[in-house]
């Protein structure tokens, strides 16, 4: 057991690593701010490196090429990428990747074509299928704020007669760019009898790694967001003294530091449950809709305080603190907002003790 | 000067808020109803000008002045119609600060000169007390006057200068003595022309993208002798006097008041609207603002009897600050993944959710933070040790 446990630590920190090299949190920043507000939002060389050492098959198990790791592996990933303000769609393609055969597949491993999962028709509202209709291999219907979708090739649209495949360049397919606050974007695409090729599987399970993995990705913004606080507190005088030395930021320091160990806690536990093919479909969807609600509070929070403890300094662009504040309020409503897996839990709750 | 020939506070409270009402419909410009923040005077110019045609810029003054010289109930009537109708906030710091410090500490000869120009919005105003390191203890400030034999030359910067970009003249503090034995003692009022050589101003663009602050250097600009405020090294305690009067400004919930209207909005928009749970944190957020103004009344309360409003104007501030950032995170909320989106100018289909909680942020850090705010309510009105 020993043996097993340690591997796998040593593989978690390989990864970590691996990441860390590719996207330095120190660089983040910088990185970011010269990315931001031109499309595509990110750095596609970085994207295609980064396929090419699989991360888009990070999910896809080793008989089908892929890279064949688990969720918290993935989670590492995410984590690594927000802490560096990374805006490459690793969860949206390591999502759609575990879906697609053949050619689309080799395609996107390799980091040629981006195929991102279009589900999402209403805000607040986790239904998969939604209204889209697929009938006689023809797509119908629209769907909102398609992760990374200017940049896409194909869309792995969920329609109420399971999932197909659509390339942007079909007939009747329609994007219509949509600007995000940390100078992203996504898209709002709509299908109008567009060809679509049918796909086996649902989005289901890669719905609950997919949110939870943008839990990880908050941890990784808020916690570097923090960190940047923490040195400042340090460094800023007022009154002849480093501000960090004030009891009443102390403290509130501290119930940041809670909140982020916190949302650590839940997102470490809730990719252990995805990882066990034991765990109830309740159970997963439970644990991942907390560690939502956990990431999103605690992540607005963060925000909010992170840049108070900045002063007016916190309120310009030209401070960092800000780049952290404007990604936390765009990713913290991917996957589902925290409202709609609020409501997901209570409704489980209820169930659970009726 | 002109005088006011009117006496606004003659008229019954019904007659006057229908007059003021009447006149809002007919000249606030439709496209600028509801607008969250203040706006910039190139945008309010004509709004400002039909104010100052009809003598009601400043509702403030003692009319002998150019103010309508209305009593505190009549100008909570005005502020309340005013708000009702969603009048944006504008280029105002000449009303709200430079007159009345003028009013109350100024010459004969620099009321006579400022003031009309005021009134008029020929000379729009800021403000400048802040500086790189000096903002929360702002006494620790640096920026020097030295007397050059016939004036006095002025080096040093301000920053977060709330719109100097669009104003022609700055009222600020400056050190006149570097070895007071209180720092407090050693600075004076100016009012400087920002026209005069030797002074940049370079916006600094904020979290919402917007240029509402700026930073001003000031590199040995010469001023003239009567360009000071009251008396040498006697500056600190005028801008003392000002921060009670926006201490209680800040506490007002105009910003509060838009951004329930805002969330209502969202709230349709989305379908959580009479949802049960949505109402429950609506509720609640709803009773803090009615809460809110039941204070600032109790407040106004004392000022109408003849007093001033102390220390415990604070209290409205940190609340009114922080209650515009709850009800801004709950509209983030709200909006949900619409919350994230923004177009060049910051709208989300009309709804300017991000760009509002981005704002918000603000409040509590501008005008005194709420930590400072809390240290004096702390000693000073608590007289905690």
């Amino acid at each position: 057991m020993p043996n097993v446990l340690d591997d796998a630590r040593e593989r978690l920190e390989l990864i970590r690593d691996s990441a860390a090299a590719l996207v330095p949190r120190d660089a983040g920043a910088a990185r970011a701010r010269a990315l931001r507000f031109r499309q595509p939002g990110f750095d596609h060389a970085l994207w295609k490196q980064m396929c090419g050492l699989g991360w888009s098959g990070l999910r896809v198990p080793e008989d089908r090429d892929g890279t064949g790791l688990d969720v918290t592996a993935l989670c590492a990933m995410a984590q690594q990428l927000g802490a560096a303000l990374g805006s490459e769609p690793l969860i949206a393609v390591a999502a759609a990747a575990q879906l697609l055969q053949g050619e689309w597949l080799a395609g996107v491993m390799a980091g040629e074509r981006i195929v991102v999962p279009a589900w999402m028709e209403r805000a607040h509202d986790l239904a998969l299928n939604g209204r889209t209709q697929f009938r006689n291999g023809k797509v119908s219907g629209s769907k909102r704020l398609v992760a990374c979708a200017p940049a896409a090739d194909a869309f792995l649209v969920a329609t109420n007669e399971g999932l197909a495949l659509v390339r942007k360049d079909a007939p009747g397919v329609t994007v219509t760019a949509v600007s995000l606050h940390d100078g992203c974007f996504a898209g709002d695409v709509v299908f109008a009898d567009a060809a679509g090729e049918a796909i086996a599987g649902t989005l289901d399970a890669v719905f609950e790694e997919s949110a939870l993995a943008t839990a990880a990705y908050l941890l990784g913004a808020m916690e570097a967001a923090f960190d940047i606080t923490l040195a400042y507190l340090t460094v800023r005088k007022q009154f002849g003294k480093p501000i960090g030395s004030f009891q009443a930021l102390q403290h509130r320091a501290v119930d940041l530091k809670i909140q982020i160990e916190l949302t650590r806690a839940v997102v470490h536990d809730a990719a252990a449950t995805l990882d066990d093919p034991q765990a109830s479909a309740g159970v997963r969807q439970s644990v991942v809709s907390r560690a939502r609600m956990r990431a999103g509070d605690a992540g607005m929070r963060v925000t909010q305080e992170a840049v108070q403890f900045h002063g007016a300094m916190g309120m310009t662009d030209e401070c960092d603190i800000g780049l952290y504040a404007r990604k936390i309020l765009a990713v913290h409503n991917d996957w589902g907002s925290t409202v709609a897996h609020r409501q997901r839990f209570t409704a489980i709750e209820l169930a659970r003790h009726d | 000067m002109i005088e006011t020939t009117i006496d606004y506070n003659a008229m019954s409270d019904d007659a006057f808020r229908a007059m003021v009402r009447e006149f809002v419909e007919t000249h606030y410009p439709p496209e600028l109803r509801f607008q969250i923040g203040q706006l910039p005077h190139s945008v309010t110019r004509g709004w400002y000008a039909k104010l100052a045609g009809r003598g009601w810029t400043a509702p403030a003054w003692p009319r002998e002045y150019g103010g309508m010289g209305l009593n505190p109930t009549k100008r909570i009537i005005m502020a309340e119609v005013l708000d009702a109708h969603g009048c944006a906030r504008y280029a105002d710091n000449g009303v709200m600060m430079t007159g009345p410090m003028l009013i109350k500490f100024g010459t004969p000869a620099q009321r006579e000169y400022f003031l009309p120009k005021i009134l008029s919005g020929e000379q729009v105003w800021c403000q400048g007390y802040s500086e790189p390191n000096s903002g929360s203890d702002l006494a620790s400030l640096r920026t020097q006057a030295v007397w050059n034999g016939d004036g006095w030359t002025l080096t040093g910067q301000k920053i977060w200068t709330s719109r100097a970009d669009q104003a022609q003249w700055c009222h600020m503090l400056a050190r006149t003595d570097k070895d007071a034995a209180k720092p407090q003692d050693g600075i004076s009022y100016f009012l400087v022309p920002l026209t005069a050589p030797g002074v940049t101003i370079r916006p600094i663009r904020i979290l919402s993208m917007h240029e509402d602050f700026c930073e001003v250097f000031f590199d040995h600009v010469r001023v003239p002798a009567d360009a000071i405020v009251g008396e040498v090294n006697r500056g600190w305690s005028i801008s003392k006097a000002l921060m009670g009067g926006e201490r209680l400004f800040l506490g007002a919930s105009a910003q509060s008041f838009n951004a329930l209207a805002l969330l209502r909005k969202i709230a349709k928009a989305v379908g959580n609207w009479g949802e049960p749970a949505f109402m429950e944190r609506y509720a609640r957020l709803a009773a803090d603002l009615a809460d809110h103004n039941s204070l600032y009344e109790a407040g106004l309360e004392k000022v109408r009897a003849g007093g001033e409003l102390g220390l415990e104007g604070a209290m409205l501030k940190v609340h009114q600050t922080e209650m515009y950032k709850r009800i801004a995170t709950v509209a983030v909320e709200i909006a949900g993944p619409y919350s994230g989106v923004s177009d060049p100018n910051g709208a989300v289909q009309d709804i300017q959710v991000a760009s509002t909680f981005l704002a918000s942020m603000a409040g509590t850090i501008y005008g005194g933070s709420s930590e400072v705010q809390r240290n004096i309510l702390a000693k000073q009105v608590l007289h905690l040790p």
